[in-house]
Formats: C-alpha cells, structure tokens, sequence
C-alpha cells in the first residue's frame, strides 16, 4: 500500500548554465547523507540521446529509506534535460566548463508498506486504520518536511528563488 | 445542486493581471507564509524559470490544501506567470498575471463512494446551510484575504 505525502509530483524547471556534473552529484551525496540513496539501486534509468540542439538527458532516481520493519520512505526523481551544451564561462581568471540547457527535475514523495505488514493478513486494516493511524500521519508529515528540504535543495543548486 | 467539488471562484478562476514594478522576492515570500499562518498543506507543484534575451520567465503553481474536519478539505490553487522579468536594484519589472481557484473538496475521505445518492442527499439537504453558511463563507474570506495580500503588495486599489 503506498501513501502519498505530496499530491502528484514536484516540478522545478530552469533554462539555466549550470555545472551539471556536479549538480548530479551534489544531489545524490544529500540523498546519501540523509541515508536515501544506495549506489547500486538508486539509478533506475539513465537515457542520453545526441541531438542537433544539444543533449538530451533522462535520468530516474528511486530512493528508499527504512523507516520501521513495516514501512519503508521513498523519493523518487525523475530528470529531464533538454538541448544541453557545453559552454565555457570566465569567472575572474579561470575559464570554467558548464552546461547549458532546460532542466526539468520531478520529485515524487511516498510511504510504502512492506512484506512484514501484508503477512498480517486481516489484522493489517485494524492495525493501520486504529492502532498506529495517528503514528502514519506523523511518518507523513516527517517525510513532507524532508521532500521540501530536499526541494529547496534543488532550487538552491538552479539558483531559483526560496521561501 | 451541491457537487463533491464546491467550486468557490468561476471556472477560469480569479484575475489579477500587473504590468510594471513588483518586489517579486516579497510577493513570494509573503505569499508562502500566508499559507503557512493558516495551517494550510501547502505544495509548490511547479516552479519555472527560463532566461530569455528579453527577459526571464517565471512560473509557479502552488497548491495548498486544509483538512477543516473529516468531511471538508478547503483547497486554493494559485498560478503566478511572469514574462518579460528584468532585475533593477531590489525591484523586478514584468507583466504578472495572478490565476486563484478555491474550493471546497466534500467527504475527501471517500467515504460515500459506494453510496453517491446518500452524498448527495447528505450534501444538498442534511448539511446544506452548514456548507453554504459556514464552509463556503470561511475559504471565501480567506480567498479575499490572500487576493487583498496580493493587491497590497502590487499596491493596487481594492
């Protein structure tokens, strides 16, 4: 069963020259830091196609964090990167290799049972809906905290403006 | 005829349309705690900014949601696009065009959803007055509120 913390996705869009290599990277090591992302299992997709304009890029994250042995934490990212093009930028006396391009990042925020509650069989309803309902809205509320830390995260690397 | 969408603002929802200078960090930030102060779930489903020659883009699409009780959930949807944003000292200028709907979501628990005739005799006889009197009239004040919020800061009339 999945409980969703945010209705449908988070969309955060630059036309922007960033560094994305180490966007790329800056993101996993916050989602590893805050025990999300596993080297092996985190990228589910990654899709680079050259184009006339410029590289196009889709790459999908999904994160999972134990939080208890029947419920499990997931974010799920998803990008999407159009017309990406190597440009050099002086900054003082250095020149420095960027990228420039439309980014579109999807975050996705959600709590999923695991195995351990399923084989509660009838129990599973009374125990979700009774017993610990109140502890699944504080799970929910932890994990809505954490998906706009997160978020505000990412606007901060796009240099995009936060609350 | 009470629907299980109560929709408060007319379909293309409300206008509030701007050319010129706006302190665009305020307008943001002020809107945000807005939400916050009234305990409102607040999502910030798409946030958008292109550089253009001519000037940015911007777009923003925040929702935010309030369980009133186990049967009402009030929601205000709020679209922010700017065109033309050019940065001058701590004042931005652009045309800004404000899009607000509200409404009232009715049983959002789902559950009359086997019983759609119970809902709506539940909705448009057992607590009809109450909608109208109390729901409707609390998250239209509210709408007000933020729309008064948004003219204040773009320093226009109300």
């Amino acid at each position: 069963m999945i409980y969703k913390v945010v209705p449908g996705d988070l969309k955060v869009k630059a036309v922007t020259t960033i560094d994305f290599p180490l966007f790329y990277k800056k993101l996993k090591l916050w989602l590893q830091d805050e025990g999300y992302a596993k080297e092996k299992t985190l990228e589910q997709k990654y899709i680079e196609r050259i184009k006339p304009n410029g590289k196009q890029l889709e790459i999908q994250w999904v994160t999972k964090k134990s939080k208890s042995d029947f419920f499990d934490y997931h974010i799920k990212l998803t990008f999407l990167i159009l017309g990406m093009k190597d440009v050099e930028i002086q900054q003082g006396s250095i020149t420095r290799k960027m990228n420039k391009g439309d980014f579109e990042l999807r975050i996705e925020a959600y709590i999923e049972t695991t195995k351990n509650l399923e084989k509660l069989g009838t129990l599973k309803r009374i125990y979700t809906n009774i017993l610990i309902k109140k502890r699944i809205e504080e799970y929910k509320i932890e994990l809505y905290d954490k998906v706009y830390k997160f978020h505000a995260y990412v606007k901060e690397l796009l240099n995009l403006r936060n609350y | 005829m009470i629907p299980k969408k109560d929709e408060l603002t007319p379909s293309p929802g409300l206008r509030i349309n701007h050319k010129g200078t706006f302190n665009l960090d305020v307008l943001y930030k002020k809107s945000k705690t807005f939400f916050d102060s009234r305990k409102y779930d607040f999502t910030e489903k798409e946030h958008a900014e292109k550089s253009k020659s001519h000037g940015n883009e911007i777009k923003f699409i925040w929702v935010a949601e309030r369980e009133v009780d186990d049967y009402v959930k009030f929601t205000i949807e709020a679209t922010f696009e700017i065109w033309d944003v050019i940065k001058k000292n701590n004042n931005y200028t652009g045309d800004l065009k404000i899009n607000i709907k509200a409404w009232l979501d009715l049983d959002y628990k789902n559950n009359f959803y086997k019983f759609p005739f119970l809902l709506f005799i539940y909705n448009n006889f057992i607590i009809k007055k109450k909608i109208q009197k109390v729901y409707e009239d609390k998250l239209y004040s509210e709408l007000l509120e933020f729309t008064n919020l948004i003219k204040d800061i773009l320093k226009m009339l109300k």
